[in-house]
């Protein structure tokens, strides 16, 4: 679902920026005065575990790919406000170090996946299971919400491509920027949503929950414990080790061809916006090197962006004053 | 601020670091394996052709470091900040010339040794890196002159804040570089280091120094260093392929 | 045992000590006792051949003690085994990065085996109640734990002659009474101890025999 550059028109990018600005400074607030210094480091995990579920990608029949977030699954165990910050230092990641989602579209990208996902989850979650925890109404609460928060995202991405024909047109009346409408991006978005990669969302965020309720308490916030645990961190091994099955899945994502592709998808033309739009070459392009095998550069970059996550937070929980003496892995 | 503060927060510094370390349980890999591992890995990352090695071996220091806690990780980063950024303004040029390529994997290894060696000093104390280097026979006058240097680091330093809080305290009016007379307390800190100097040397000599220098913890060998040498052969391996 | 015969010391011209002429006899506790300046360290670096004298001869077991002889390496070993000397400072003694290391430093130079060097090192952490301190580097310690060390690494060398040079200064009350108290359990073990200090009650209690200077850098009281 990440939305590259040159989809989006600058002014759709400068207002989705804009309204996050606000989210941002609200998420932030409410991270320095309710939560517990120790558990800041807690959401560098639960970022981390975001960005591994993003590198798994899923195939449809029809040739696209797409991937679970896990920014409900964030929500749940740490707070919505919580999973805001913790997507949004994902993306950023993500759209800097490996190219995944644009630069100027970053505003975009973390109000779908960073804001509608994990509140529309939360608020589901809450609405359903209420205050319980470890039992199926918790399990059956989470899986809702993730489903309903990653479609609402997902919603939320067509339009945003969808009106861009509408809206910005050249002399010649193609389209500048992302070429297909309403008609074709929400189906087209929506479809893969609705079905498989909801499903992923749904799988990830209630296994993982069980998870951590049952063998690694540290990464709620509603436990006192702050020490990540061996089971935690057993399960972030073998998830980043297991990475190179998203590569299965050939075929890119609807919505996220490069420059050179999007002729061929059908619209016949490459809109201009893409052509001499902006150009941002990444240190690890699509997780990749050359020279190597993918599954090398797969498990690197997954490497390489879990630890900078959690180093990221653990410096942020420093800074915030959380120096605990008993500070460990 | 007080004037000696920076030199007390050195010293402090160190004697916390003692303390905590006195309690650290030893490697279980023989202190003289690691460093090694560090030397060749910094070794092979300057010969290697290829970024993918240096990328790959920054990547698992990044984990490591990801696993220390935030004191430390700080402190590795700050130790990374200047070099990184002075080797990138240098290499800049190379951007100009059309090869940006260049520049980014000279910072890229640059950024990869410093790395590699502030993890490994965080993760080792300085007695046991020290140590390593007594492994090969001859080389106990070395660790001898490295261990000396650290405790008269140490002891002057300490004697010099003194030196400091006393000025300061006899001073009129605010204290700074200028009229502290810094170059009072080195000189009497250099006396006083070749007093020192002299009187560890008879010291010695009353217990029968004849040039030998062992440590009475002998690292023996287990399992761990065996298995650790498959870090040595994992390097090597991918340097080959990555050739 | 120790003998000293018309002990000179000149230090650049200045007297620091003047016919001395003494016999210390193995199984005494000496407390050398004098006003400050009168010499008794200078003794004691004599004592243990880190000075030698201008006049006069020293001798331990017979053998006279010269600058010429400790030049010999063998015998420089052999001559510095038999002496154990606590600094005054303990802090100038102490160079090893651990206290293990600093209790074995001498014994390793000894050439004795490794399991009785683990031996004695074992048993003086024990008996001077370092074990806390295994691990830490011992110019890093407080006062009175660097003392112990000093005092265990070179009571860990076994040396039949024992010197201390003010074995009380810079202790607290506690840190006094522990040394004074170890000491005197050290006197039955038949050693030539040989004490400098000022403070009285030590004297009082830990002396066999009390030798006195005065300024004029002599011995006064046998």
């Amino acid at each position: 679902m990440h939305i590259p550059d040159n989809y989006l028109s600058p002014q759709t990018c400068g207002v989705m920026a804009a309204a996050m600005v606000p989210v941002w400074a609200v998420s932030i607030n409410k991270i320095k005065k309710d939560m517990p210094k120790a558990k800041i480091p807690m959401m560098g995990v639960a970022a981390a575990f975001s960005f591994l579920a993003m590198m798994f990608n899923v195939p449809i029949p029809g040739g696209t790919t797409g991937h679970a977030v896990g920014g409900s699954l964030i929500a749940i165990l740490l707070g919505p406000y919580a999973a805001c910050l913790s997507v949004s230092v994902a993306l950023l990641l993500q759209a800097l170090i490996f190219g995944d989602g644009g630069i100027l579209a970053f505003g975009a990208n973390c109000f779908n996946m960073a804001f509608v996902l994990p509140f529309v989850g939360y608020a589901v979650y809450k609405l359903i299971a209420g205050g319980h925890q470890k039992d199926t109404r918790e399990y059956v609460g989470a899986g809702i919400g993730s489903y309903l928060g990653i479609n609402a995202a997902a919603l939320c991405a067509a339009i945003e491509f969808g009106i861009q024909p509408m809206l910005f047109r050249d002399a010649a009346g193609n389209a500048l920027y992302c070429p297909y409408g309403l008609n074709v991006s929400i189906p087209a978005m929506m479809i893969g949503h609705l079905t498989v990669f909801g499903l992923a969302e749904v799988v990830f965020t209630v296994a993982i929950l069980a998870f951590v309720r049952k063998a690694a308490p540290e990464l709620s916030v509603s436990t006192a414990e702050s020490k990540s645990s061996n089971p935690l961190k057993v399960l972030l091994a073998v998830l980043i080790v297991a990475t190179p099955v998203g590569l299965l899945a050939a075929g890119t994502a609807w919505g996220e061809w490069g420059a050179d592709e999007i002729a061929a998808t059908g619209v016949g033309y490459t809109p201009k916006g893409m052509v001499h739009g902006f150009d941002y070459s990444a240190l690890l392009p699509d997780y990749s090197f050359s020279g190597l095998p993918e599954w090398f550069g797969y498990i690197l970059s997954a490497v390489i962006g879990v630890a900078l996550l959690i180093i990221i937070f653990r410096l942020i929980g420093y800074a915030a004053g959380g120096r605990s003496k008993t500070s460990h892995a | 601020m007080r004037l000696n503060l920076k030199v007390m927060e050195l010293t402090g510094r160190l004697l916390k670091n003692d303390r905590e370390n006195a309690g650290r349980k030893p490697s279980p890999v023989a202190p003289a394996l690691r460093v090694g591992a560090a030397v060749l890995c910094i070794l092979l990352c300057a010969i290697s052709q290829n970024a993918v090695y240096v990328i790959t071996v920054i990547a698992v220091e990044l984990l490591r470091l990801a696993l220390m806690p935030p004191e430390r990780i700080l402190r590795v980063l700050k130790a990374l900040i200047l070099p990184v950024i002075f080797t990138a303004l240098i290499m800049l040029p190379a951007v100009f010339f059309g090869h940006p390529r260049t520049m980014l994997t000279v910072t890229m290894k640059v950024c990869e040794s410093v790395l590699v060696l502030a993890v490994m000093n965080e993760s080792l104390d300085w007695r046991e890196v020290t140590e390593a280097f007594s492994v090969t026979k001859g080389m106990a006058v070395f660790v001898l002159i490295l261990d000396m240097t650290m405790r008269f680091l140490m002891i002057l330093g300490d004697y010099s804040d003194k030196l400091l809080e006393a000025v300061m305290l006899r001073s009129v009016g605010k204290t700074n570089w200028k009229n502290a007379k810094v170059d009072g307390i080195l000189g009497t800190t250099f006396l006083k280091s070749r007093q020192m100097a002299e009187a560890t040397s008879e010291a010695m000599a009353c217990r029968c120094f004849d040039g030998q220098y062992r440590s009475y913890h002998r690292h023996r060998f287990t399992w761990q260093d065996v298995l650790f040498l498959g870090v040595y052969a994992a390097m090597i391996a991918l340097f080959v392929m990555t050739k | 045992m120790i003998q000293l015969e018309h002990i000179d010391y000149d230090y650049q011209e200045i007297p620091a000590l003047r016919d001395i002429t003494y016999s210390f006899e193995m199984g005494n506790c000496y407390c050398l006792e004098g006003p400050n300046g009168c010499g008794k360290s200078t003794l004691f670096r004599i004592l243990n051949g880190l000075a030698f004298p201008t006049g006069g001869r020293y001798l331990l077991d017979g053998e006279a003690i010269t600058e010429k002889r400790l030049r010999d390496d063998a015998f420089a070993k052999v001559f510095h085994a038999k002496i154990g000397y606590v600094f005054q400072n303990s802090e100038v003694q102490l160079f090893c990065k651990n206290v293990e290391d600093e209790i074995a430093f001498g014994l390793f130079q000894l050439g004795l085996p490794e399991d009785e060097i683990r031996e004695r090192v074992e048993k003086y952490i024990r008996l001077l109640k370092l074990e806390p301190l295994r691990k830490r580097t011992p110019y890093n310690l407080s006062g009175g734990e660097k003392k112990r060390v000093a005092l265990g690494a070179v009571l860990a060398m076994d040396p039949p002659i024992l010197m201390l040079d003010e074995p009380l200064s810079g202790l607290d009350e506690d840190g006094q009474q522990w040394i004074t108290d170890f000491i005197a359990s050290l006197k039955s073990t038949g050693k030539l101890i040989i004490i400098s200090t000022h403070n009285r009650e030590l004297a009082e209690r830990l002396a066999d025999v009390h030798v006195r200077m005065d300024k004029d850098h002599r011995i006064i009281c046998p």
